[in-house]
């Protein structure tokens, strides 16, 4: 493989503003962390990004694209009451997201489509800190439970600039500005943070070194503290920047001169006033049980305080609150902070202007890493088209296309050829690229466009001019994904919707190509949805699509959405010029002839034929498993040259019967394999025509994601995307996340674990000492699974992980205690060994279970991993054992690599022609390159 | 006295030392002394200890002959007709240990090597010092059962006690085992301490024992209450011996005493926890907090507790400061919970966080909770002492410490913080403004550590011991100087500080200039000689530490009111290797930027300091490329002021001052002190190179000479020059110049070969010192004598220049000394070796008459002499050896500088110690009474054993005396000058001492 390093696109990830989990706490009836918490990330250019923490495997999963001049400085989560479903349960309240900007509205977000659903109005003024009313808990005893009509839902309060606080409403799944709270003050002094005592009490933190307390159904203050004037030298005012209460009713501030102060809850007296940062906190995050605190500052400090309330005692007093210890993990302010505390996940998660979202634990802290999430968008915002050598990134509402020179060994530079930028408010969410570079698409939430590209050898030079293609308005996108051969685009709707837009080539360059008005909707299979809080009143969450991809010969399409499930279509017929460009058919159901679920409704449905091109559900599709997360790469295999001829683009070589019906219901023969990754890190190979019922490649039911190497499962970081290289009867798929590339090669198993552990110890390694280094092997990943949802154990930790306890002075016979309560046994450890065993039936191997187990199975393992069971007697030969060595060690070499050279990485795409050796191009995005406004403290200092 | 009744008496005394004392109940009896002591004394060259002072009268107490005959053979090569006396040491550096406080904190206790030493806070003078025989002191502690008893720990397992008030030698056992450390705990039952003790060699192990005075008949009890693998660092026991914290390299061990029913010591049994810390440890500090209010109630189960919780602070190498709170509560309620683990799944126990403080840079030196538990003070290499108050998050800091601290202690009533820098001296401050209330130092000269013999004790800072090219090069000679207007006082340059944890072979640049008083063992005056940086930020950007300029010669005038001193600076070769193509480039990029200055300081009455009154930049530069070179040598003249000076130019350069004129007249200072301007007077060019025949054709500059010696005659009319250039063929050519006229008057060939050491004029005498003494009479010009000295070279050292040569023109002796260094052999085999390992130094004096062959006297010296320099007012020496230590060589009859030792008298409680007068009085009447001072000897054994015979009937005023006559407050509103005279001349007429009583309570 050849690979163009490059770190020539300027992606400009944007700072982080605000950050917001949207449960507080784990769910109260089952103890488990609902299955619905997602951290929203506010970005600087108007960015909201959701991210599934789901145990420690942190997946971007949408993200609702901003515009021009639209920024998010802050995000609040509410949950709708829950209600009463069928048969007595109580269906999980609905989740809603709101986030404000410059300006004086409030915004509801549509988690659905990742569109702006309302926002509200009011003639106050800017919006500079929001907070939403704490859930409304049922009282606990029944008499006074009798308040009838009581709103049980969660307001949010405003705080502005002029030092207001506006009431809105939320009810009625509505946004409406309700009532002032406050009026402004003398001095105007902005509130630059709001925060909820308790559901009346309103807490705020104004720029006029006070805080102030309202109560919010009459507007009555309540009480104003001051923090006195700010030290000499410096401004008079302290600005209380974050205002938050603790569980028990206290208030904590964060404040301009970096210190925490503590307020009684009842009586609004200071309690204490503790120094940790050298500059401004920015914000600060309270875990759920109120014993810890995070703080983030302009000093690039993440700080930890912890309460040492002494035994017995129930209330808070002087110095019953420490800093534990401060880190810098940021380069840059700290900006926002959010914590989630439940049962497995345990993390605070910061962010600041150097983009990077960072991962802390919290019960965990100081015996497991941090872990700083991807700053680079999850999809890659590269397409290519191989065949003209063109690389098009795109950021906000520009686009750059490259053109990125064969590696002659001169010293040639790729070339910026075209630069645009889209005109209109909403930033690109998706672009692609024909293969031969003639037609880009373009896609923003409110529209898709199309440009033609042409290129023009002059003599001054590569003259290059792109046009728009004139085409019906066509909806707004969320993804577009061209065919193979350029003539489909499927455009998947930020509604799930999957349409395909038909483009007809012209006949020579100079002519434009012309888009068919007419679109074809692909129907989805209905699939019931579990209830979630996600899935609001605007629809199903999980359904909304997040890859698309052909089929090297443009005649399947399969799409993947966030549940798991995977729609595929496929095209009937052979593509016939002479056919009407559009034939709507009106047909039935019923007379397809294979038992498709949807069969029984004998709704009569529209179908479209496009040049003698009609779409349909494959077959097979209702059989394709659902995943056991969503996936992060769907990738058609490109259809080795050599293996099989290209089918479509010449109709003379199918001979089949071809019909003087416009219509033919003949499916594509060509290879009908895509390979799946998903969230948590599982391959699955799918072999549509091959593959059996389920479809799953006999590759993939060979080598489960169990078989494959920790340094692949073991990556914190998910998948983005991969490249194949099918050169030469190769059969790789190169995989790759932020940080690291990963070679696959599917024309060869994966060694089973044990094996693999034979080969990273000494060859002679005794039965004895395998099963040493198995059992630590388990014990290491133990842990793992348990993660609090930040990096891994730390080895060595100053928090204290083991006691050892002796007595009488002979040190040599302390005994050691780990002081972890992980000590519980994984229930699902038995259940991954019976995995483990599947795929070696599936490979041929007969499991012995006599005492000398394991080198019985890598012996076995290794055999058959070489040559199949057509060796067997081969392998009792007297150079058995010399051949297995040989043979073993370059099979186990090849069959998969690794690196973590190349970080991080933006995007790999192919470039070059199909037909010669895979060359791509690898766009890494170093931090560094990041354009960093100056620091305003400590900016002598070097970045760590 | 005959010699041989000399020796005949030292034997008795030895006898009488070894002599079994009247405590039966030791532990174990020092039994083997007799051997050891023997075997000392047939070595060539008489051991210090018993050659310390030779005329105490002691009991006559028969010995066996055979032993006395064979050492009376051995000990004629050193006889002679007039009998010299090694003085015992003066000064010395402090142990790293925690100083202790006494607990009424009027007393601190300091260490030395052989010394405990006690100062009084309230005037920083030393009360009493009580001296530890046959090994240096590891560590000390105070009693708990008596607050009075200290005991002190050697390193060859001696436990020796005394009453502090007393200054009484209570007891002595020996344990068998090197000690490192001691604490004393008294039990809740019992009136009888236990002593902890830490001990290493083979194992490591913390022992506890009762150890008895009385003539109880019951043995002394002993148990082992923990056994390492890892060596133990220092161990902290609390809570009268309840718990005992132990730090070892990288974890910590808290042991907790499980109740016992009697106060048998067999029943003591500790529970240990034992964690392990991310880095390594350098210092921690335990804290049990009494909770006072009303006790919690305890929870079930939780019986057994210790409602104390203990905090647990510990600093690491990285500079963090880990604070546990509570932690053996949480581990104790872990404990339960593992153990109850199948009962409650679910339930996690609490996370055990440290606090984690990180302010230092570099490691935590000294780290000590304030007593009520609300503070934590720190100090390391940053010369700042950190104050951190816990419960606002913000810290305090004093910065600007002379020099690193090494070590912090909170006296016992949280009122002051005694701090302890690496520049040998301590200070006192006072918890609430911090400022200084005591202020003890002590010499602060260069002094080596080799491996092995300081550095297994060192208690906090591993130490990382860089090796150099030159393992000698630490032992260079330090210029000092006794002053001649106070005979009394030396003048040395001395490094800013030295840190125990970067002790190297390195010679550490020395840029300032401590005047120390032998006479009081006192500390007078510091300055600083060159730019310095000792507490700015004074790491490069390669955090190597920045190099300050070198005092390498320093001379007063005859008159003791100018300094000339010469200062070196050259970066070093990291700096000057990106510009240079090579290695002899990067030599010569060096010496092109180093900076060598000649000083000339006066002595400024009114200020007490040497003010820098001309300097002169580059004395002497080669004169072909007009570049920098080195001053080899630096002479005073004898008579007038002036200085002479020889560089690697091969000129001879003679300073004068001129008195600055204008018109005229003479140029005054704002204090009408004429104003000086110095100059070279004359100077003389030598040979620039005797080449061998066979490099003639080398060019001229490219040699140097090694080595090059001044010196004048005694009435300053002539100068000797001399260079070495290392070549055979052309022996040592010693020119004779006339300083009037400034021309070579003679030049005597073949005084020496090579390896030239020190050149001087004794009388009619010229002394040169090479691989041999050749002492030439210049009247009869012939050859008086040669003497050889026995050096243990070395193919990579050059150990001549270690070789020192006083004059002492009273007497007309001279004296030379130098060293014998034993090196490690196995690095010395290999060819290749960087350089040997010194595994021991000592050095040899021999004092000699240059009209005798014959030495009048030789002995040894335990450490290398770093400068040895004749007494002003008298016949004697003074050395300074490589552990800051000085002594004064004298012949017995002739008590040059009389050493006046601490000012309580033996026997004398502290508590009245303030009181001097009185023993002035007594010696007074009783003129035979030697017992002079150095009431080193508090321990019996040592009152008839070693007494100086600083015989001195003067009476002995000190500074602080005439101080607290004079500062009583503005004149007027002091006494009258008739009561300042009286006073003035109570003190040196020894009025009665009712007169003096009344001065201190008006000085108080």
């Amino acid at each position: 493989m050849e690979i163009h390093r490059s770190r020539f696109v300027p992606y400009p990830s944007s700072a982080i503003n605000a950050l917001a989990f949207s449960h507080a706490t784990k769910e109260k009836t089952t103890g488990e962390d609902p299955s619905s918490l997602r951290l929203a990330i506010g970005r600087a250019n108007g960015n909201i990004e959701i991210w599934n923490p789901g145990k420690g495997i942190w997946v971007q999963e949408k993200t609702f694209s901003g515009g021009k001049e639209r920024s998010v400085e802050g995000l609040a989560w509410i949950q709708e009451p829950g209600e009463e479903g069928k048969g007595g349960k109580t269906l999980p309240g609905r989740l809603r997201l709101f986030s404000i900007g410059y300006s004086s509205s409030i915004t509801e977000w549509n988690l659905v489509t990742g569109l702006p659903a309302r926002s509200s109005g009011g003639n106050h003024s800017e919006v500079w800190c929001f907070a939403a009313q704490p859930q409304w808990v049922g009282p606990k005893k029944k008499s006074s439970a009798a308040r009838e009509g009581e709103f049980r839902g969660q307001n949010l309060v405003a705080g502005c600039a002029d030092g207001t606080l506006a009431m809105i409403s939320t009810a009625e799944e509505d946004l409406r500005f309700q009532k002032l709270i406050a009026r402004p003050t003398k001095k105007k002094a902005r509130v630059l943070s709001v925060a909820f005592q308790d559901r009346n009490r309103v807490v705020a933190g104004y720029a006029d070194s006070t805080i102030r307390v309202f109560d919010s159904r009459t507007g009555e203050s309540l009480r104003s503290i001051s923090l006195g004037s700010g030290p000499k030298g410096g401004p008079t005012e302290i600005l209380v920047w974050k205002i938050r209460c603790l569980p028990n009713g206290d208030i904590v501030s964060g404040d301009s001169l970096g210190e925490l102060r503590f307020f009684g809850g009842e009586s609004y007296s200071q309690i204490q006033r503790l120094a940790g940062h050298e500059a401004d906190i920015l914000d600060l995050a309270v875990s759920n049980d109120g014993q810890y605190i995070f703080t983030g500052g302009m000093d690039r400090r993440t700080a930890l305080f912890k309460c040492i309330r002494s035994n017995g005692k129930k209330e808070v007093g002087h110095g019953s609150w420490v800093k534990v210890s401060h880190s810098k993990f940021h380069d840059h302010d700290v900006k926002a902070l959010a914590t989630y505390n439940g049962k497995d996940l345990s993390v605070t998660v910061s962010g600041g202007i150097d983009t990077q979202p960072i991962v802390v634990p919290i019960r965990e802290f100081g015996k497991e890493y941090s872990r700083s999430l991807p700053f680079l968008p999850q999809t890659p915002p590269l397409a290519s088209a191989p065949g003209a050598r063109l690389l098009v990134s795109w950021w906000n509402c520009e686009i750059r296309i490259w053109r990125i020179p064969r590696n002659t060994g001169a010293e040639q530079r790729p070339k910026l050829v075209a630069k645009m930028a889209l005109l209109g408010e909403e930033h690109i969410t998706s672009a692609a690229i024909s293969q031969n570079g003639l037609v880009l698409a373009v896609a923003t939430v409110a529209k898709v466009k199309f440009f033609q590209l042409a290129s023009h050898d002059t003599s001054k030079g590569e003259k290059f001019s792109i046009s728009k293609l004139h085409s019906t308005s066509l909806p707004g996108a969320t993804l577009v994904q061209f065919s193979g051969n350029g003539k489909w685009l499927a455009i998947i709707t930020p509604t799930a919707n999957v349409l395909l837009a038909r483009l007809v080539p012209a006949d020579d360059s100079n002519q434009q190509w012309t888009v068919l008005p007419r679109l074809v909707t692909l129907e989805r299979s209905t699939r019931t949805a579990d209830p979630s809080s996600l899935n609001g009143f605007w629809g199903n969450y999980y359904r909304t699509i997040t890859h698309a991809d052909f089929s090297d010969d443009s005649t399947v399409l399969a799409v993947g959405d966030l549940g798991g499930h995977i729609d595929v279509w496929v095209v009937e017929g052979n593509e016939d010029p002479t056919a009407a460009a559009v034939d709507v058919a009106i047909e039935s159901s019923s007379s397809t002839d294979d038992e498709e679920s949807g069969s029984e409704d004998d709704q009569k449905k529209q179908s479209i034929v496009i040049m003698g091109q009609h779409w349909r559900q494959h077959p097979n599709a209702a059989a394709i498993p659902k995943l056991d997360s969503a996936p992060l790469v769907l990738s058609f295999r490109p259809a080795s040259s050599s293996s099989q001829p290209q089918p479509n683009g010449n109709p003379g070589v199918h001979a089949t019967r071809h019909n003087p019906h416009p219509r033919s219901h003949e499916l594509p023969g060509g290879e009908q394999r895509f390979m799946i990754v998903s969230a948590k890190h599982s391959v699955y190979e799918f072999d549509l025509l091959n593959g059996g019922y389920s479809g799953i490649s006999a590759w993939s039911r060979r080598n489960p994601t169990s078989q494959f190497p920790t340094s692949f499962i073991g990556n914190k970081d998910r998948t983005k995307g991969c490249v194949w290289d099918i050169h030469e009867g190769n059969e790789r798929v190169w995989l790759y996340g932020v940080n690291w590339l990963f070679m696959l090669d599917l024309s060869k198993d994966l060694p089973d674990p044990e094996t693999l552990l034979v080969r990273n110890g000494a060859n002679q390694l005794s039965g004895q000492e395998l099963s040493k280094k198995r059992k630590r092997k388990s014990g290491e990943e133990g842990p793992r699974k348990k993660s609090s949802g930040a990096g891994d154990a730390i080895p060595a930790s100053n928090v204290l992980s083991s006691v050892g306890k002796f007595t009488g002075g002979e040190s040599d016979e302390s005994q050691w205690i780990s002081l972890d309560a992980r000590l519980t046994p994984d229930p699902d450890e038995d259940g991954e060994d019976t995995r483990l065993i599947l795929p070696k039936v599936r490979r041929g191997v007969k499991t012995e279970l006599d005492g000398n187990e394991e080198n019985v199975v890598i012996e076995n393992g290794t055999e058959n991993y070489v040559s199949g069971d057509a060796s067997e007697d081969k392998a009792l030969s007297k150079r058995k054992n010399k051949k297995q060595e040989a043979v073993k060690e370059r099979g186990l070499r090849e069959s998969w690599w690794h690196t973590f050279k190349y970080r991080p990485i933006l995007g790999i795409v192919p470039i070059g022609e199909q037909s010669g050796p895979l060359e791509v191009v690898l766009v890494e995005r170093p931090s560094w390159d990041l354009d960093l406004p100056p620091r305003l403290v400590g900016n002598h200092e070097r970045a760590l | 006295m005959s010699a041989e009744q000399e020796q005949n008496e030292r034997k008795r005394k030895r006898a009488a030392k070894e002599r079994p004392r009247d405590h039966p109940k030791k532990r174990s009896k020092v039994q083997d002394g007799d051997k050891e002591v023997d075997q000392k004394a047939e070595l060539a060259v008489v051991p210090v200890n018993d050659a310390v002072g030779n005329t105490a009268i002691v009991p006559v107490i028969k010995k066996k002959e055979k032993k006395g005959k064979k050492k009376d053979k051995t000990l004629k090569t050193t006889k002679i007709e007039v009998p010299w006396s090694i003085s015992e040491a003066v000064g010395g550096w402090f142990l790293p240990h925690d100083p202790v406080f006494s607990p009424d904190e009027k007393f601190l206790i300091l260490a030395t090597r052989s010394y405990l030493q006690i100062y009084s806070t309230a005037t920083s003078l030393l009360v009493r010092s009580l001296r530890v025989i046959r090994s240096d002191i590891t560590s000390y502690a105070l009693s708990e059962s008596k607050p009075t008893q200290i005991y002190a720990a050697t390193a060859a397992g001696l436990i020796t006690t005394w009453d502090l008030d007393t200054g009484k030698w209570l007891g002595r056992w020996d344990i068998k085992s090197e000690i490192r450390g001691i604490a004393a705990a008294l039990p809740a039952k019992g009136s009888q301490d236990i002593i902890f003790t830490q001990e290493a060699g083979g194992r490591h192990v913390i022992n506890a024992q009762t150890l008895k005075t009385d003539t109880g008949a019951s043995e002394n009890e002993l148990k082992q209450i923990l056994k390492t693998e890892e060596p133990i660092q220092s161990f902290q026991v609390l809570s009268t011996g309840a718990i005992i914290v132990v730090a070892l390299q990288n974890s910590m061990m808290i042991g907790k005493a499980l109740p016992r029913s009697s106060t048998d010591l067999k029943e003591l049994e500790y529970v240990w926890r034992t964690f392990k810390i991310q880095q390594d440890i350098t210092t921690f500090h335990a804290r049990l907090e009494t909770q006072t209010g009303p006790i919690a109630i305890p929870q079930k189960g939780s019986s057994g507790i210790n409602p104390d919780s203990l905090d647990l602070a510990i600093g690491c190498v990285d500079g963090a400061i880990l604070l546990y709170n509570d932690i053996l509560r949480k581990l104790t309620k872990i404990e339960r919970k593992n153990e109850k683990k199948n009962e409650k799944k679910n339930e996690k126990p609490e996370n055990i966080i440290p606090r984690r403080l990180h302010w230092h840079r570099e490691g935590v030196a000294s780290l000590k909770w304030s007593v009520d538990g609300n503070y934590l003070i720190s100090g390391g290499k940053e010369t700042v002492l950190v104050i951190w108050q816990l419960t606002t998050g913000k810290k305090e800091h004093l910065p600007h410490l002379t020099s690193e601290i090494e070590s912090v202690v909170v006296s016992p009533s949280g009122t002051s913080y005694a701090v302890r820098l690496a520049d040998n001296s301590l200070i006192v401050l006072s918890t609430t403004e911090l400022k200084p209330k005591t202020s003890i130092a002590g010499i602060q000269s260069r002094r080596v550590l080799h491996q092995g013999s300081e550095s297994s004790q060192s208690g906090t800072l591993p130490s990382v011991l860089q090796k150099s090219s030159n393992p000698v090069a630490a032992y260079g000679k330090v210029p000092m100087a006794v002053n001649p207007l106070n005979s009394n006082q030396i003048l040395l340059p001395i490094p800013s500080s030295q840190p125990r944890s970067e002790m190297s072979d390195q010679r550490l640049p020395a840029p300032y200039l401590q005047t120390f008083d032998i006479s009081t063992a006192r500390h007078v005056s510091r300055q600083a000689l060159t730019r310095n940086n000792a507490t700015n930020f004074n790491l490069g950007p390669e955090r190597l530490k920045l190099r300050e300029p070198d005092v390498k010669l320093m001379q007063l005038s005859h008159d003791g009111k100018w300094l000339a001193t010469v200062e070196d600076w050259a970066p070093p070769p990291t700096d000057v290797e990106h510009i240079s193509e090579n290695d002899k480039d990067a030599a010569k990029e060096q010496s092109l930027r180093r900076e060598i200055y000649l000083k000339f300081w006066l002595w400024n009455h009114q200020k007490g300091v040497w003010s820098l009154e001309a300097r002169i930049n580059t004395p002497h530069l080669f004169p072909d490329d007009m570049s920098t070179c080195q001053v080899i040598d630096l002479v005073s003249h004898p008579t007038e002021v002036g200085f002479a000076t020889i560089g690697e130019d091969s000129f001879v350069r003679v300073w004068k001052p001129k008195v600055r004129r204008r018109d005229g007249a003479v140029v005054r200072s704002a204090t009408s002190d004429a104003l000086y301007t110095w100059s070279n007077s004359c100077s003389i060019e030598l040979e620039t190179s005797i080449q061998p025949p066979e490099t003639k054709k080398r060019p001229l500059s490219s040699s140097l000479p090694l080595a090059a010696c001044l010196a004048y005659s005694a009435d300053g009319s002539a100068l000797a020059a001399t260079q070495d250039w290392g070549f055979n063929t052309a022996p040592g050519l010693v020119h004779l110049i006339n300083t009037k006229a400034g021309v070579v008057h003679r030049s005597l060939p073949n005084l020496y070969i090579q390896k030239l050491a020190a050149l001087a004029f004794v009388g009619q005498y010229l002394v040169v010192v090479s691989e041999s003494v050749t002492v030439w009479n210049l009247v009869d010009d012939e050859l008086s004598y040669s003497h050889s000295i026995n050096l243990n070279q070395s193919d990579y050292t050059h150990q001549n220049s270690l070789i020192h040569l006083a004059v002492n023109a009273q007497d007309g002796t001279f004296a030379v000394a130098f060293p014998s260094l034993q090196f490690d052999q196995l690095a010395s085999k290999k060819s290749k070796a960087p350089a040997p390992k010194i595994r021991k130094a000592s050095s040899t004096i021999i004092i000699f008459d240059p009209s005798r062959p014959k030495p009048l006297h030789s002995s040894g010296l335990p450490d290398v002499v770093m400068a040895l320099r004749p007494t002003l007012n008298g016949s004697g020496y003074i050395t300074l050896d490589s552990a800051a230590e000085v002594r004064i060589i004298n012949p017995k009859s002739s008590a040059s500088i009389p050493l006046i030792g601490p000012i309580a008298k033996p026997d004398q409680s502290l508590a009245t110690a303030g009181e001097v007068e009185e023993e002035v009085e007594d010696m007074d009447v009783d003129d035979e009474e030697e017992v002079i001072v150095p009431a080193a000897v508090k321990d019996s054994e040592m009152t008839d054993d070693e007494i100086e015979d600083t015989e001195n009937d003067k009476p002995v005023v000190r500074p602080e005396h005439l101080a607290q006559i004079f500062d009583v407050g503005p004149s007027f509103a002091g006494q009258s000058m008739k009561e300042l005279f009286n006073a003035v001349v109570g003190l040196y007429a020894r009025k009665p001492r009712v007169r003096w009583e009344q001065e201190v309570t008006v000085g108080i």
